[in-house]
């Protein structure tokens, strides 16, 4: 971010060039005033020093200032301030120098006027350069930001497309499916049953749209049920729902990223067999849901949370603003996910 | 006639595949088990030609099992997902299938193991023995064999590894285990940021130095918690001072 800031005002090599343009022209200027040239020469360097140090000093001052659509006055209003400050030094400190020459101090005294206005211009196009290029970069920053912000929205996007379309479950379940044809053709027709009821209620489902706890359950309950064909005795699953709570509204498929990290990693984490338990219950005016499943070890599942939970996050940050609706924990050998749905008033 | 394993956690596959396998003439199953620790110790008795291994298995997943085996047999994986098919690619698998996938394309995947030269066969499935490391995320855990038992070591407990032949010893909570691999790996697969080659033969763990001293003109010693010294090369005394911003 900084960097593009950088880019926008002038290198050192445009200000040497600057300087060095305004040191001939005070010099000449000089000379043919025919003024001694050692005179010239300091009081030229005087002045370009004090150019240099006023537009040093507006640098640092107009960094502050808030930026405003109006430049012209601000910029007028600091130019001048500096102008007057810096010409006030230049002639303390020739009269300092030049106690001797009197006709030139004299000389200083009545070029005070076309002096303070070569600083004035050159301070306020300077102090015009300085806003405008903050505001550049101000812009340049919220462009990316905007930027930003759209990929994110576009990666939620393409995550619910994901989730509603579960492809490895979905080749895991026709693996299943192309097994059970031969050995219980009755369950391969169960399962086909089931897989389309699971595509076809996920398919409906818009992004924005809430839907009652009571439907999310319906469809994770059909998709553990399907889990359990493909994994046999090692899976069971136990689902308890307050009577308050079912009636109670979330976005969609909110529960289903809980739901299969915990299936993932309780099978994957432990060889025995694993429950998997999903509660809901109303707090105040949230929906709480919880989801746990049996771990050896739950640093990993922390850790590793994964793909799925993270885009969760993501999800629930582009639609309430808020980072701590989702949180997990460990209890002896549970893995606990907790998920918070502030209702609509 | 090939003698093959198959290793897959959901039982509906393992009968799948049997069922597939037993339609084709040049191939015999020995053996069917439901993860990596069953598979490591099916394998161990029956030495099979051939194993089909799923990926995603509970504790330890199919690659981590192979690299348990000290001369592991041909390999066809078997998975749904895609994700993997580079890593299988590099450690020589003969075959990686799909799931679902059908009669014919097991035919293929078992044909290719049949039309194998037999130098083809003798140089059989290459375990991670080489360099390459091409996953998206560092390792986040390794598997060793500890006599009959199989740990699984967080990299955060893992102290050093130093290399021994073709074995590295990976040392954690004051035991040292061996397990076939190269320093070359380990420098890639683990986080640069937590792990640093500090020597030809040795890598550490950043969070376990306590100390370094100056040795002699050219060289210096690691000191480490638990009071283990190892040799710091000025390679690696660089890499140390860039990595801990001194």
């Amino acid at each position: 971010m900084e960097a593009n800031f950088e880019r926008l005002t002038p290198g050192s090599l445009d200000i040497l060039t600057f300087l060095t343009l305004g040191f001939s022209g005070i010099f000449i200027s000089l000379m043919c005033y025919g003024q001694n040239w050692y005179l010239a020469l300091a009081d030229s360097a005087l002045m370009v020093l004090a150019l240099a140090g006023g537009i040093y000093l507006l640098d640092h001052v107009l960094k502050y200032y808030p930026s405003a659509k109006v430049k012209a006055w601000p910029a007028l209003m600091f130019s001048l301030i500096m102008a007057i400050a810096m010409l006030f030094t230049v002639k303390e400190l020739l009269d300092k120098i030049f106690t001797e020459e009197e006709a030139y101090r004299l000389f200083v005294e009545k070029s005070l006027p076309p002096r303070l206005f070569v600083l004035l211009v050159c301070f306020y196009i300077v102090s015009i350069f300085i806003l405008h290029g903050r505001t550049t970069a101000n812009d340049f920053r919220m462009f990316q930001k905007g930027e930003q912000q759209k990929k994110l929205t576009k990666e939620a996007e393409l995550n619910y497309l994901r989730q509603q379309l579960q492809p490895h479950f979905l080749f895991n379940s026709l693996n299943s499916i192309n097994a059970l044809v031969t050995v219980d053709p009755e369950k391969a027709r169960e399962m086909v049953q089931g897989l389309a009821d699971f595509f076809r209620e996920n398919l409906k489902k818009e992004p924005m749209k809430w839907d009652l706890l009571e439907n999310e359950v319906k469809v994770i309950t059909q998709y553990l049920a399907m889990e359990k064909i493909r994994f046999g005795h090692r899976l069971d699953f136990e689902v308890d729902i307050h009577e308050e709570a079912a009636a109670l509204s979330l976005p969609p498929l909110m529960i289903q990223p809980l739901v299969e990290n915990a299936v993932k990693h309780g099978l994957y984490g432990i060889t025995g067999e694993i429950l998997i338990r999903i509660g809901a219950k109303k707090e105040k005016n949230n929906l709480i849901i919880e989801v746990q499943n049996p771990t050896e070890n739950s640093q990993e599942q922390a850790k590793g949370t994964g793909f799925g939970l993270e885009s969760l996050n993501r999800r629930l940050y582009l639609l309430f603003g808020r980072k701590d609706l989702l949180s997990w924990k460990k209890e002896d050998n549970l893995f606990v996910a907790t998920l918070k749905i502030p209702q609509p008033q | 006639m090939i003698r093959c394993v198959i290793i897959d956690d959901e039982p509906l596959a393992r009968e799948l595949l049997k069922n597939y396998l037993n339609g084709l003439e040049s191939i015999e199953i020995v053996g069917a088990y439901g993860d990596g620790f069953e598979g490591l110790k099916g394998i161990a008795e029956q030495k099979p030609d051939l194993i089909f291994l799923d990926i995603q298995m509970p504790k330890i997943n199919g690659f981590e099992m192979l690299e348990l085996l000290e001369d592991p047999p041909l390999v066809i994986f078997t998975t749904a997902y895609d994700e993997f098919a580079l890593k299988a690619f590099e450690i020589h698998a003969v075959d990686y299938l799909l799931k679902p996938f059908s009669t014919d394309r097991l035919r293929e995947a078992v044909d290719r193991v049949v039309r194998l030269s037999p130098a083809e066969m003798g140089r059989k499935t290459r375990l991670m023995l080489n360099d390459s490391f091409s996953e998206k995320e560092y390792l986040q855990r390794v598997v060793v064999k500890t006599g009959n038992k199989i740990a699984i070591i967080p990299v955060s407990q893992v102290e050093y590894i130093a290399a021994d032949g073709d074995y590295v010893k990976i040392h954690s909570e004051g035991k040292g285990y061996l397990k076939l691999g190269t320093l070359a790996y380990y420098e890639k697969a683990l986080d640069p940021s937590e792990f640093v080659r500090i020597h030809r033969s040795h890598i550490i763990n950043l969070a376990e130095i306590t100390k370094i001293e100056a040795y002699q003109k050219d060289s210096s010693v690691t000191i480490l918690k638990g009071g283990t010294k190892l040799p710091l090369s000025k390679a690696g005394m660089v890499k140390l001072k860039t990595v801990l911003g001194i």
